[in-house]
């Protein structure tokens, strides 16, 4: 059966990430949810095999029913699976097309398609629960969440020993984040050699690491969004040095919104101004529900502001190409064709800008729709558009954003209207402003001239592994393997890697060299930026485990080693 | 290190020393006696036929924090047309012309013989990014100043006729987020850009759902200064920036400060007043009101200017003012910025080309130039270009010379706007600045208005070692006439001394170190500290989106940091 | 008197390379053993040009850029920048080339049979590219940021394959004709020009246009909804190819959103596109 497929999040994907090896991770991560009445004609039930195949790949997953309507579509959670059939063009914005591919999708006997073979040089590495500490109870207010962009700052942690035992207020993905804390986590250094990981000491591998990076002449430094702006600040310093490429998460999340900014700047407000004054609040191409879930009761619809407050008193509208979970909950849902939403924004523009559509329905919505749409938003008090995923990787990519931007600052003729990217990890707006600030660039920075350039389709990094432009690649605080379409991952394997994770990450088994690191946020401070670029203090709650040190200690030691190498 | 800089010709206003010949000497990061160094022992440079003064202090200059780096975001091509090399173990690279990157900025100031920087405009909330971006810029010392203009705290207190307690959420404010001194830009606008309004407003408009006006925020926030005893105390950009007639609205504002007594030093900082120097009704018959401005400073010393000069080319503004940004953004209809930072102020940014042949830039250039000439007072005059608004710092130099010969400024006259040149009065100013005036408005004023002058802006014993060298013999060179001499020199320094260390040499930086950056700390009466602290977290809890806990910037995050303890009445 | 230099890869490269200096300026004037201080780049790495290249005159040395034909024999699909800001001679490129081919060209003609990477021609003033192969995204375009207007502003390319997205983004100026098909957004941000794509568009030709043409012969998968119907054409004249298509092209103004007077004219084959058929129906047809 011919469907369009769509990625995305969804909360399991979110609660076992920190597990990629785990079967709950794969239970969760290795599926594809299909609308019922498409079940039915294929001849599926919940739990059955398919096999979904692109012009790029195939896999094999199992089925779920999808929870709204969504005929003709399919959607698969963001993983190795789905990345197996996503188209990995970027059309030179950097961004691949992970959503809106055609697939075939057939019932099948085969088995879900294993990690080892998704992820090339698959091997194990030696992971492990760190050792309980007994130690006594604390309790820690005011702690900052690692996970996702809405870095909610007020939870309560209770930590007994080296151990997270409860966390109050956190959303489910948070709270998992904290109570797992020690388990799938690399103890030690490790450097593959042949089909094992042997492991090796501190200073050795440190040593190994610098001379690899050294010898290369074309490295990439990737990763950076799950970790602080102090270990950002001294990657930059390692990857001038080294004349390499340094980027980051954004290239395959909002680094089309990043480069709709470069082209028309943005308009834009802190996440306070919106609970305190929003009264109309879109989500368009986006999922709170799934990946951000505290975003609502926190910052937007269910929050209560100075001038504003309750559900009642505000209208959230949803623009999606199926009906999420967040669509329920709308006043307004707008169902757009897939692939379509710049044509959906370009004839909103028209009506606010009060020029004629000559045409019976736009991108599947009827133009009588568009004009409803368009009157909520002009008389609105306070208007914000949330953006996600739907509209950064869809065709047009940053031209659908830079098309947002407009529609907003027209809308600012009529009343106050601001836009907001959800981004996603909690820290990938805090290392696009370090790398800013540092080389004038936001993200996909080269250095090999000896000074910062940026060209989409060249410097990005998701277009370096395509092309396999480079010659080593160290990644850190991020899982590429995980997260990137199959022939970058491929090309990762073919250079030698460098991980550096305080999890057992699918990229870390296919590592060659790995040096553990603390987890930021629990384990070790830093500073980490919100979605909306308030920037906040991570927490320290337990002791790292023994030999465990933190990442920005880590790259001081290799820049240190790369420095005294390169001045022989 | 021990440095000796012999034969200087040295200008440090703030003793006395106006083009003596005379021995520096530096040991321990501080200027000694020059008895205290052994020549044989120390690194020394011979100044003969150079001149020698305090590193400059640049007031105003947007350089760090949210706005200046989305202004980067979004002007990438202004960061092609301008790189910097990487040199390992000497220097890292960057990029950016009017919005250049951290490296980019310490460098380029620094080369220019600066060593002190103040960004002027930070949003509280996000004050942690702006001094993670101080942090990286290079060499010279920083402070950073937080916007109070639609502060929900200060608005409230003000409406509660809480005299007490908006001095004393401002010296909280200032200890926590680590600033320097009230900044107030086109007081209460924020706050109706909130609602999307506020273009434009002036002194008597009412707050949209306060019931404040910008006259009482300026009024309140001077009294609490004063009271506080802080040495810089409002730093100001008047309401109605940019709009053809807004002196009137200017010199009402200076007129506020008459009902304070007169101090020690001034109470008012009016920033890049040339932006507010408007006469006219209409961008048709607009016209430069610069003397009437300058009479007004003439005649009240509790009134300082710096002067917001213009620079022909494409410059970005990017000002907290941001309901004339949007005003700017149709104007020129390409790019637009703006940001709302929740309960405490907003930003905007908009790139904009300065035109030699437009009737309205002709004027503001010489608006600029105006006032420097036309105000007698050069200790309550400092030069800047609002940058980038204006235009870029690394234009100086440039400002300078115009300031000190009339042919630089017929040159420049020469290519502009005739009719513009006829509504302006600086084709028939003569006054020329001298040597001292120069050093003055560069370097010594800028130390006093901030309450610095024992430890900056002068080459006195116990003085910070942050000393300009420049090669030019003051006493060979007519400025007037070979002003290009001047601009050549003023550009590199040959030598510049940075808290006691040699880091420029020939014009090239020798090596990385970093400044520190200065906070005050009012200290007020502990039971007003408590109770004003126990209804900060009351409100803070149901206005912010973040917690009071993270809010506080803590010394620890800062590479390194003096504080300046002022201890208060209140 | 024609100076032919031939300039073949040692070996593979794994990185990319910057060579701006192959182009025939560089040549002027120097013999092969004066080529030693002329550097490329290898990803960060600086190296004389002679040791990632094996280079062999034949004829003189050369005293114009008129006199040399440089050939380029081999792989160079990881080299970047060629013919970087040529000023004229000619250049054949047996294989693929990398990135920024002719960036800033003012004059010469660049031959490739091989495909070529993206920002072919990016500000390009003068001259003439023509590629037996495809070519990737940014044909003739301006770079990140840059106010439209500021891509390619005169010059001919001809692609006989096909082309990536946003082929001729920010023109000004020139000619860019893609024989093969398109990605989507052909011409955005354009303010003048000819683009003709013979083949497919995956969708959007001329977003933000303000003036210049575009021609699609095949199939437009979507069309921006702010251009209006304006009337059938039967050709379309490209003079400086001396080129003539002829059919029954809808021919729309836009895009009334970058500019209300509508300067901008996409011609699209209705043969091809009976989806937007409906659009004959507004002129009253």
């Amino acid at each position: 059966m011919e469907l369009i497929l769509v990625t995305g999040r969804i909360v399991e994907q979110g609660r076992f990430v920190e597990d990629k090896i785990s079967h709950e991770y794969e239970n969760s991560v290795a599926a594809v949810f299909l609308d019922e009445e498409d079940m039915k004609v294929l001849g599926v039930s919940e739990g059955d095999r398919v096999k979904v195949r692109s012009e790029f790949g195939e896999v094999v997953v199992k089925v779920k029913r999808a929870k709204g309507r969504s005929p003709g579509i399919c959607f698969m959670p963001l993983g190795p699976w789905a990345n197996a059939v996503v188209r990995p063009d970027t059309h030179g914005s950097g961004m691949p097309d992970f959503k809106g591919i055609k697939v075939v999708v057939e019932k099948t006997g085969e088995e879900v398609t294993p990690l080892s073979r998704l992820v090339p040089k698959y091997l194990l590495p030696p992971r492990t629960e760190v050792e309980k500490v007994p130690g006594p109870e604390q309790v820690f207010t005011d702690v900052a969440c690692p996970f996702c962009g809405c870095v909610c700052d007020d939870l309560v942690v209770h930590v007994v020993g080296n151990r997270v035992v409860k966390v109050e207020r956190a959303c489910v993905l948070g709270m998992s984040k904290f109570l797992n804390h020690y388990r799938n986590r690399i103890l030690k250094p490790y450097k593959r050699q042949g089909d094992k990981f042997i492991e090796v000491p501190y200073e050795k591998i440190v040593d190994e690491v610098a001379e690899v990076l050294v010898n290369s002449k074309y490295p990439l430094l990737f990763g950076w969004s799950s970790s602080s702006n102090e270990a950002l600040r001294i990657g930059v310093k390692l990857a001038e040095a080294l004349g390499g490429v340094i980027d980051n998460t954004a290239v395959f999340c909002h680094g089309p919104t990043i480069l709709a900014e470069q082209e028309v700047g943005v308009v834009t407000a802190t996440l306070g101004q919106i609970k305190n004054r929003a009264d109309l609040i879109i989500y368009w191409g986006c999922n709170p529900l799934a990946a951000h879930l505290r975003h609502g009761v926190r910052y937007t619809y269910l929050a209560q502001g100075f001038f504003i407050g309750g559900r009642k008193n505000r209208k959230v509208v949803v623009v999606d190409v199926r009906e999420t979970e967040i669509a329920k909950v709308a006043d307004l849902f707008i169902k757009v064709k897939p692939n379509k939403d710049l044509e959906l924004l370009r004839a909103l523009r028209a009506v606010v800008n009060e020029l004629e559509l000559e045409v019976p329905e736009v991108a599947g919505v009827p133009v009588e729709k568009v004009y409803e749409l368009a009157e909520l938003m002009i008389s609105a008090r306070f208007g914000v558009l949330f953006f996600g995923l739907g509209i950064t990787m869809t065709r047009g990519k940053y031209w659908n954003i830079v098309e947002a931007i407009r529609l907003v600052q027209d809308l600012n003729k009529w009343t106050k209207f601001v836009l907001i990217p959800m981004r996603g990890h909690y820290n990938v707006t805090g290392t696009n402003a370090a790398l800013c600030w540092l080389t004038g660039y936001p993200y996909a920075i080269e250095f090999a001239k000896g000074y910062p350039r940026h060209i989409p389709g060249l410097t990005t990094s998701t277009d370096i592994l395509l092309r396999g432009d480079c010659d080593a690649v160290l990644v850190i605080a991020s899982d590429p393997a995980a997260h990137m379409p199959k022939r970058a991952v491929e090309s990762m394997s073919k250079v030698p890697l460098i991980v550096i994770d305080p999890k057992c990450s699918l990229t870390a088994c296919m590592a060659d060299y790995i040096i553990p690191s603390a987890i930021v946020g629990i384990e070790c401070e830093g500073t980490a930026y919100r979605m909306d670029h308030v920037p906040i203090r991570m927490r320290k709650v337990v002791e790292p485990p023994p030999g465990i040190r933190p990442d920005h200690v880590i790259l001081y030691d290799i820049y240190a080693k790369v420095m005294e190498k390169l001045r022989r | 290190m021990e440095i000796l800089i012999r034969n200087g010709v040295v200008y440090d206003p703030l003793n006395g020393i106006e083009g003596e010949v005379m021995d520096i000497a530096i040991k321990d990061g501080k200027i000694v006696p020059t008895e205290k160094v052994d020549p044989k022992e120390a690194y020394v440079i011979d100044a003969r036929g150079m001149l020698v003064v305090p590193g400059g202090i640049d007031l105003h200059t947007h350089v760090a924090g949210p706005k200046v780096n989305l202004g980067r975001v979004m002007r990438p091509e202004d960061h092609r047309v301008s790189i910097l090399r990487y040199i390992p173990g000497r220097r890292h690279s960057g990029s950016g012309k009017t919005t250049p990157s951290t490296t980019v900025i310490g460098y380029r100031y620094i080369r220019m013989g600066y060593t002190m920087i103040i960004e002027p405009a930070s949003p509280p909330i996000k004050s942690r990014h702006t001094h993670e971006e101080l942090d990286d810029i290079p060499y010279v010392d920083k402070a950073m100043l937080p916007l109070f203009d639609s502060n929900w705290f200060i608005l409230k207190f003000i409406r509660e006729d809480a005299r007490d307690k908006v001095a004393t959420y401002i010296a909280w404010l200032l200890r926590t987020v680590k600033g320097y001194a009230v900044k107030l830009v086109d007081p209460g606008a924020g706050e109706a850009w909130g609602w999307g309004r506020g273009i434009g407003i002036s002194l008597d408009d009412e707050i949209p759902g306060w019931g404040v006006k910008p006259r009482d925020i300026i009024e309140y926030t001077l009294d609490a200064c004063i009271r506080l005893g802080i040495p810089h105390k409002v730093h100001i950009h008047c309401n109605r920036l940019g709009f053809p007639g807004n002196y009137e609205t200017t010199l009402e504002t200076i007129r506020l400060t008459e009902k304070f007594p007169i101090l020690d030093r001034p109470i008012m900082h009016i920033t890049h007043i040339q932006f507010n120097a408007y006469g006219g009704e209409t961008w048709g018959n607009l016209r430069s009101a610069s003397e009437e401005l300058a009479r007004e400073i003439n005649r009240n010393p509790r009134v300082s200017i710096d002067l917001g000069q213009v620079i022909f080319g494409t410059q970005t503004t990017m000002t907290a003012d941001a309901p004339y940004e949007y005003v700017l953004y149709h104007l020129t209809k390409w790019k637009w910025s703006s940001t709302d930072a929740e309960c405490e102020c907003a930003a905007g940014i908009v790139p904009y080309k300065y035109r030699k042949k437009s009737y309205v830039n002709t004027i503001q250039w010489c608006i600029g130039l105006e006032i420097a000439l036309l105000v007698r007072d050069p200790w309550r005059v400092v030069i800047s270009t609002d940058h980038p608004n204006g235009g870029p710092f690394t234009r100086y130099p440039w400002i300078v010379a115009w300031l000190m010969s009339k042919r630089a400024r017929d040159e420049v006259m020469k290519k502009l706007n005739e009719r513009g040149l006829r509504k302006c009065i600086l084709p028939s100013i003569d006054r020329e600045y001298t040597w001292t005036e120069f050093v003055i408005i560069t370097r010594a004023a800028p130390a006093k208005l901030l309450g610095l002058e024992k430890t900056k802006g002068h080459l006195g014993v116990g003085a910070d070692a942050d000393v300009a060298i420049y090669d030019i013999d003051p006493r060979e060179v007519d400025p007037s006439r070979d002003y290009e001499k001047l601009i050549k020199a003023l550009r590199r320094a040959k030598y510049v001394i940075k808290g006691g260390e040699v880091v420029v040499k020939d014009g090239e930086v020798t090596r990385v170190i970093y400044g520190s950056t200065y906070y005050i700390n009012p200290v007020v009466s502990p039971d007003l500290e408590k109770s004003v602290k126990a209804e900060i977290e009351q409100w803070f809890k149901r206005w912010y989106s973040v917690s009071l806990s993270t809010y506080e910037v803590r010394i620890e995050e800062l590479r390194s940091v003096k504080e300046v303890k002022v201890i208060s009445r209140v | 008197m024609v100076v032919e230099i031939y300039v073949k890869p040692r070996t593979l490269f794994k990185v990319p390379v910057y060579a701006s200096v192959l182009r025939p300026d560089t040549f002027v004037g120097k013999s092969p053993r004066e080529l030693t201080d002329v550097y490329v780049l290898e990803g960060s790495k600086k190296v004389p040009l002679t040791e990632l290249f094996d280079i062999e005159y034949q004829g003189s040395v050369p005293s114009s850029v008129e006199e040399i034909t440089l050939h380029l024999v081999g792989d160079f699909s990881k080299v970047r920048e060629i013919c970087r800001r040529m000023t004229g001679g000619n250049v054949i490129i047996e294989g693929d080339v990398g990135a920024f081919l002719g960036y800033g060209m003012t004059g010469g003609r660049v031959i490739v049979r091989g495909n070529v990477g993206d920002w072919l021609g990016t500000h390009m003033c003068g001259g003439f590219i023509e590629v037996y192969g495809d070519v990737g995204n940014y044909v003739g375009a301006s770079l990140p940021g840059e106010k439209p207007g500021k891509g390619m502003r005169g010059g001919i390319i001809i692609i006989h394959g096909s082309a990536g997205a946003e082929v001729g983004r920010g023109m000004r100026g020139g000619v860019v004709v893609v024989e093969g098909s398109s990605d989507a957004l052909p011409g955005v941000n354009m303010r003048g020009g000819t683009i003709v794509i013979e083949g497919d568009c995956k969708g959007y030709p001329g977003l933000n246009m303000r003036d210049g043409r575009i021609v699609i012969l095949g199939r437009v998968d979507d069309i921006v909804p702010t251009f209006y119907i304006d009337s059938i054409a039967e050709k379309v004249r490209v003079k400086e190819l001396g080129r003539e298509y002829r059919g029954t092209f809808l021919l729309l103004r836009g895009d009334a959103m970058a500019d209300i007077s509508c300067s901008g004219r996409l011609f699209i084959s209705l043969d091809k596109n009976s989806h937007l058929r409906y659009l004959t129906e507004l002129l009253g047809w």
